[in-house]
């Protein structure tokens, strides 16, 4: 054992190696918490649910700073939120999940790191992980605050146009024109008049990532032309880039936009392909699909083009097809992979034996050359289930929707259509070099009532709204689809902060006329639902982003409509 | 040169008092460990000071190691995924961490000094238990802490916080 001797001159080599730390006297000693290291005391906290995590912001300000540091509240959201999907994924898990949870191979950490958010602060700004965390977390419960812009008094016909991209609101009718609003202050940021443009029927906001940063929106009109806005980053004035001029072929129906291509559906199931990007191939090709099924599109005839010179810009119409088939609700969208442009058209489709179903057609064009490589086409049905003889099997009987849906969304790889029938049917597309498959759709439950609008991001994340009253829910659909037949889909309830009631908190832009939003709306809504007919025009609109849903409302009597934008902000 | 397995290693506290131990023992310090890698078996030779440990630490510390000396070396170095098993203390430690709170610190301290991980984590694990599920005035008395913040700056943060709560 120890034997003890005196020592008075130590080994004065040893000394050398072990550094002395000054020992750091405190002035109040009795706190040997607070007298710890910053490094000791987070490891103390790395060990504490976020529940007593938060308890100690309140015991000084020492732990105030501890508390919210960064460092810690990343790995909170990284354990509860990235790792679950992380996963997920075949091969992470084995070698993860045990022993080196947080310390991801680059490749993988990569992957991990696409989360949008996240990427979107690697600009040398620091992100706030506690907020993230918070705000993932008020998503997972659907707890937000709920704050309403008032955009019109009065019924507007054709439906205000309303999209939401990075922070703002970009609304268009008729009477007030273009509108720009920015969504943290609640405020209109810009507008312009369409007063001499014409009735605007669809609305696009450019997905691509503009180098400018600009905000680019893209309207069809009801005479059949469209136009392009932009919104300068530094004084938010608009101004119009381009406009196309009308054409015979009937109102646009719905627009997608990716600069620079543009991508347009008419009321005449007349899809065109434009581009701004000018390429020596100035021969529109037409499209040709071998599939020999019963949707084979028609090849129709070129678009008519007078064009007019508009600053030397001028687009250039790559490629047009016309299609018989192709019954709204439909959903355009544009996406580069590599070197290919895919323009894809979602859409409606009726089938014989059970109602309606969903039919997906792709374009593949080459973005160097902008020539047509092939175009293909699929629906959410086995192929040559149009026979009267075959019986709908189980699978199918679960997932053909037997009313028309009420809108579609599409993000690939996922199509959501929203249903009569209280239900939102789920189908997961899959595109690769050599096919395109639709699954059978999966329904979703939830909603106690007709589900009128819905929109999902590529990661299947969904939020939805219902025709009555304010029920919104949100869906985490990613990975439920895949792995078994039954779904394993979550959603939430969005309920609002605070107030237990349905009636939200009026914030600032509300006018006079006070009805009760709440009933009155459900009342409406109850007679657009026996009207049928006039559900599309009543229809209300969600939409969201990272932090907010935004919902388009009418309120009011049939009489004195009111439109509206409800904020539901999560952070 | 003898066997490893029988090499011993003096230490000496800061109240110089010399402890000799296997090195063996004395290596799940990563501090003395990498001492010896660098000076070689010299330093077997000589008395190995100890300047921020006391006698009474120490001696709890190397008990631990004793304790431990056939644990496989940890590969886990930082941030593993402890969080979910905060309360999975090994028996043994716990029953080793039943000690007063200022021998409590003193033993973190003196393994985040010698670089003794595991013991470390012991230790702040220990503290987490005693935090958990009090109430901000309840750890401020259990460990002392001034509270430096206005009433109205407290209420500002609880409401600041009020996400997180269960309701």
């Amino acid at each position: 054992m120890p034997a003890k001797r005196r020592r008075s001159s130590g080994a004065s080599h040893a000394i050398a190696v072990l550094p002395a730390t000054k020992k750091i006297r405190t002035t109040h000693p009795l706190d040997r918490l607070s007298d710890l290291s910053d490094e000791i005391l987070l490891r103390i906290l790395h060990n504490l649910p976020i529940s007593t995590l938060l308890q100690c912001q309140r015991l000084s300000h020492k732990f105030y700073t501890l508390a919210s540091d960064s460092q810690l509240w990343k790995s909170l959201y990284y354990s509860r939120f990235v790792l679950p999907r992380a996963l997920r994924i075949p091969g992470i898990r084995s070698t993860s999940a045990q022993e080196e949870a947080f310390h991801f191979a680059s490749r993988r950490s990569k992957w991990l790191d696409e989360d949008r958010t996240l990427v979107n602060r690697a600009d040398g700004k620091k992100t706030n992980w506690k907020g993230q965390y918070k705000l993932r977390h008020n998503w997972a419960r659907g707890a937000c605050e709920v704050q309403e812009i008032r955009l019109e008094n009065g019924p507007s016909t054709p439906a205000m146009l309303v999209k939401l991209a990075d922070g703002v609101v970009v609304t268009a009718d008729r009477r007030e024109g273009l509108r720009v609003w920015e969504l943290k202050g609640r405020r209109l940021l810009t507008k312009c008049s369409l007063e001499e443009e014409g009735v605007p029927t669809c609305l696009a906001i450019d997905e691509g990532k503009d180098a400018s940063g600009q905000l680019g929106v893209a309207i069809g009109f009801l005479d059949g032309g469209w136009g392009i806005w932009r919104m300068d980053s530094g004084d938010s004035s608009l101004s119009r880039q381009h406009r196309h001029p009308k054409s015979s072929n009937g109102r646009l129906v719905a627009l997608a936009f990716s600069n620079p291509y543009v991508l347009t559906i008419t009321d005449g199931q007349l899809l065109s392909l434009y581009t701004f990007d000018k390429k020596p191939q100035p021969i529109p090709v037409e499209v040709q699909t071998t599939e020999a099924t019963l949707q084979q599109p028609s090849i129709g005839p070129p678009e008519p083009e007078s064009k007019e010179e508009d600053g030397g810009n001028r687009p250039q119409l790559l490629a047009s097809l016309t299609s018989h088939t192709t019954w709204p609700p439909l959903s355009l969208s544009l996406r580069i992979t590599g070197s290919t442009l895919i323009a894809s058209i979602a859409y409606t489709l009726p089938t014989y034996l059970s109602g309606y179903t969903i039919g997906l057609q792709e374009l593949h064009l080459c973005l160097t050359t902008h020539n047509l490589l092939h175009s293909r086409l699929t629906s959410a049905q086995p192929q040559g289930f149009h026979s009267i003889l075959a019986s709908p099997t189980p699978q199918q009987s679960d997932g053909q929707s037997h009313s028309k849906p009420t809108s579609l969304a599409y993000s690939h790889p996922y199509i959501l259509a929203t249903n009569m029938d209280n239900t939102l049917t789920l189908y997961l597309c899959t595109s690769t070099a050599a096919a395109l498959t639709i699954s059978p759709g999966t329904r979703l439950w939830g909603h106690t009532s007709s589900v009128s609008s819905a929109e999902i991001t590529a990661r299947g994340k969904a939020v939805s709204v219902s025709t009555r009253g304010n029920e919104l829910r949100v869906w985490e659909l990613e990975g439920s689809n895949r792995r078994k037949r039954t779904v394993l889909e979550k959603s939430v309830q969005i309920r609002t902060e605070g107030t237990p009631s349905r009636h939200p908190r009026h914030s600032d832009v509300e006018t006079g006329r006070d009805h009760d939003p709440e009933d009155v709306d459900c009342a409406s809504e109850d007679m657009s639902d026996s009207g049928g007919a006039l559900l599309g025009d009543r229809k209300k609109w969600v939409g969201f982003d990272d932090e907010v849903v935004i919902v388009l409302k009418e309120s009011g009597t049939a009489g004195a409509r009111s439109q509206a934008l409800m904020i539901y902000d999560f952070t | 040169m003898s066997d490893v397995a029988n090499q011993k290693i003096t230490l000496v506290s800061n109240d110089n008092v010399t402890i000799t131990v296997d090195r063996l023992v004395a290596e799940r310090s990563m501090l003395i460990k990498n001492m010896l890698e660098d000076l070689g078996d010299t330093a077997l030779e000589t008395e190995v000071p100890i300047p921020n440990v006391n006698e009474s630490v120490l001696k709890k510390v190397i008990e631990w190691c004793e304790h431990h000396k056939a644990d496989p070396p940890t590969s886990q170095d930082d941030d593993s995924d402890s969080r979910k098993k905060t309360t999975d203390i090994e028996e043994w430690d716990q029953k080793f961490m039943q000690v007063d709170q200022e021998m409590l610190f003193e033993i973190i301290l003196a393994s985040n000094y010698l670089d003794i991980k595991p013991l470390l984590d012991v230790g702040c694990k220990t503290v987490a238990n005693m935090i958990k599920g009090k109430s901000p005035e309840e750890i401020r008395k259990t460990f002392n802490i001034t509270n430096d913040f206005t009433p109205e700056e407290e209420e500002q943060i609880r409401r600041e916080n009020e996400w997180a709560e269960d309701r």
